[in-house]
């Protein structure tokens, strides 16, 4: 396009503009309803306007407003924290355990650090070690079943295998008078058991609780573990009973370190048989 | 320079017949008569779109001032066909038209071309026209069966207009 032909295109258009915009300025000053239109089409346009300004000056805020999202999710996620461990608290402070299990347990409350469900030897790592008198051989329990054994111990932390570790088994019971077990993971299911060695003369019933004996040093009695299920009888002798555990192991986060004071000494009478 | 000087007063006269026609001419409200847009169609090729605007802003002004209509109402309707007139020329008529600075007749470039030429022009300006004059007060049945009424009476009306602005040399 030539110079002289740009030139009088923007003429042109600027004299068609010119015109146009005389034309309806006479229009709206001549009719009220031109008027209140023409009115109302401006508000239209300004609100477009100023709505488009304001969407584009949100839009480059919104780093800001990230920010300060960021910094008030935090805020909330500490009070959530702190209200968590008071109610976790209160929770271990109303806890039944069963005080009058053989031997004479301690208790200490620990949250899980770290914990594993997905390999055939599974284990958790808990916040107390040492310094808060957790010893090796130590259980680790919950209201609602015997979740490990502590395995190591450092200054401020237990490492201890998981129930759902094939190298782990109970001695459990079935009911709270029945006979005794010994109950590990199956090796498959997230929670399922098998309780094992209960003699084929006994009388079985599904829905059976199945507890911890208090037969071994390390978990007191009459944890409840689960709830007995399908039964097979293995060899010949004795029943294979399916146990659905009671306590959701993957979902674990807090739990209670158990201790038997007795511990050593019955370690020694062991030894010395 | 004869023939624009007859072209003037046949113009100027057209005007006049607009002025009437706003002012005598309105028999129902789905009827609007005008001759307004063929007139500018009409404006020999040869006068420039500027030129060509101010003469339509000055005709439009001029009806709207001396008639019972509204001040600005045709001015503001016609004003974009002006500016698209020689546009509209090169499309149905040929760029040809421009460059000569012919009129165009229905007898030299056909009844066809002029009828599409002039159905724009007339389209732009009606709707321009009842858009303006409705205020966004009417219905939008109402507007469209005025546009489309409208159309067809001023359609018949601009072939004569043509007739009267372009006749053909060789009558």
């Amino acid at each position: 396009m030539k110079k002289g032909n740009l030139i009088y295109h923007i003429m042109t258009a600027a004299i068609f503009i010119v015109l146009e915009v005389a034309a309806l300025t006479m229009l709206t000053r001549s009719g009220e309803l031109q008027k209140t239109w023409f009115g109302k089409a401006g508000q239209g346009f300004m609100e477009w306007i100023w709505g488009g300004t304001q969407k584009i000056s949100d839009y480059f805020s919104l780093r800001e407003q990230n920010e300060k999202l960021a910094a008030e999710n935090s805020r909330l996620t500490m009070l959530l924290a702190k209200q968590n461990d008071s109610l976790f608290r209160d929770t271990l402070d109303k806890m039944v355990m069963p005080m009058n299990a053989v031997g004479d347990f301690t208790y200490i409350p620990a949250r899980i650090s770290k914990i594993s469900s997905n390999s055939q030897h599974n284990y958790m790592i808990l916040d107390r070690g040492m310094n808060d008198g957790v010893r090796e051989g130590d259980g680790v329990v919950t209201a609602k079943g015997a979740v490990g054994i502590i395995d190591a111990v450092s200054e401020n932390y237990a490492f201890a295998r998981s129930f759902k570790n094939h190298q782990m088994s109970i001695s459990a019971r079935l009911g709270k008078e029945g006979s005794v077990g010994t109950l590990s993971w199956d090796g498959v299911s997230k929670n399922k058991a098998l309780l094992k060695e209960i003699p084929h003369h006994i009388a079985l019933a599904a829905g059976d609780t199945v507890y911890t004996s208090g037969y071994s040093s390390i978990f007191p009695a009459d944890i409840p573990l689960g709830t007995a299920g399908e039964a097979k009888i293995v060899n010949g002798a004795t029943y294979e009973i399916q146990v659905t555990l009671l306590e959701d192991l993957e979902s674990l986060r807090y739990a209670i370190i158990v201790g038997n004071l007795g511990n050593g000494e019955i370690t020694k009478l062991e030894n010395r048989e | 320079m004869r023939g624009n000087q007859n072209f003037g007063i046949l113009y100027t006269l057209l005007v006049i017949a607009q002025i009437l026609l706003c002012n005598y001419g309105q028999f129902s409200p789905y009827v609007m008569l005008t001759i307004l847009p063929a007139m500018v169609l009409c404006i020999p090729p040869s006068v420039s779109t500027i030129m060509g605007m101010l003469i339509a802003f000055a005709s439009g002004l001029s009806i709207d001032w001396l008639s019972e209509g509204l001040l600005g109402l045709n001015a503001a309707a016609i004003l974009p066909v002006a500016l698209m007139r020689k546009g509209i020329i090169k499309i149905f008529l040929g760029e040809d038209l421009i460059s000569r600075g012919d009129r165009f007749s229905y007898r030299k470039n056909g009844f066809g071309k002029i009828s599409f030429a002039q159905s724009v022009c007339l389209a732009v300006f009606l709707a321009l026209y009842i858009i303006l004059d409705g205020a966004g007060t009417r219905p939008v049945e109402f507007c469209l069966l005025r546009g489309g009424i409208s159309f067809a009476c001023n359609f018949l009306l601009a072939i004569m207009i043509i007739n009267i602005l372009s006749p053909d040399d060789r009558k």
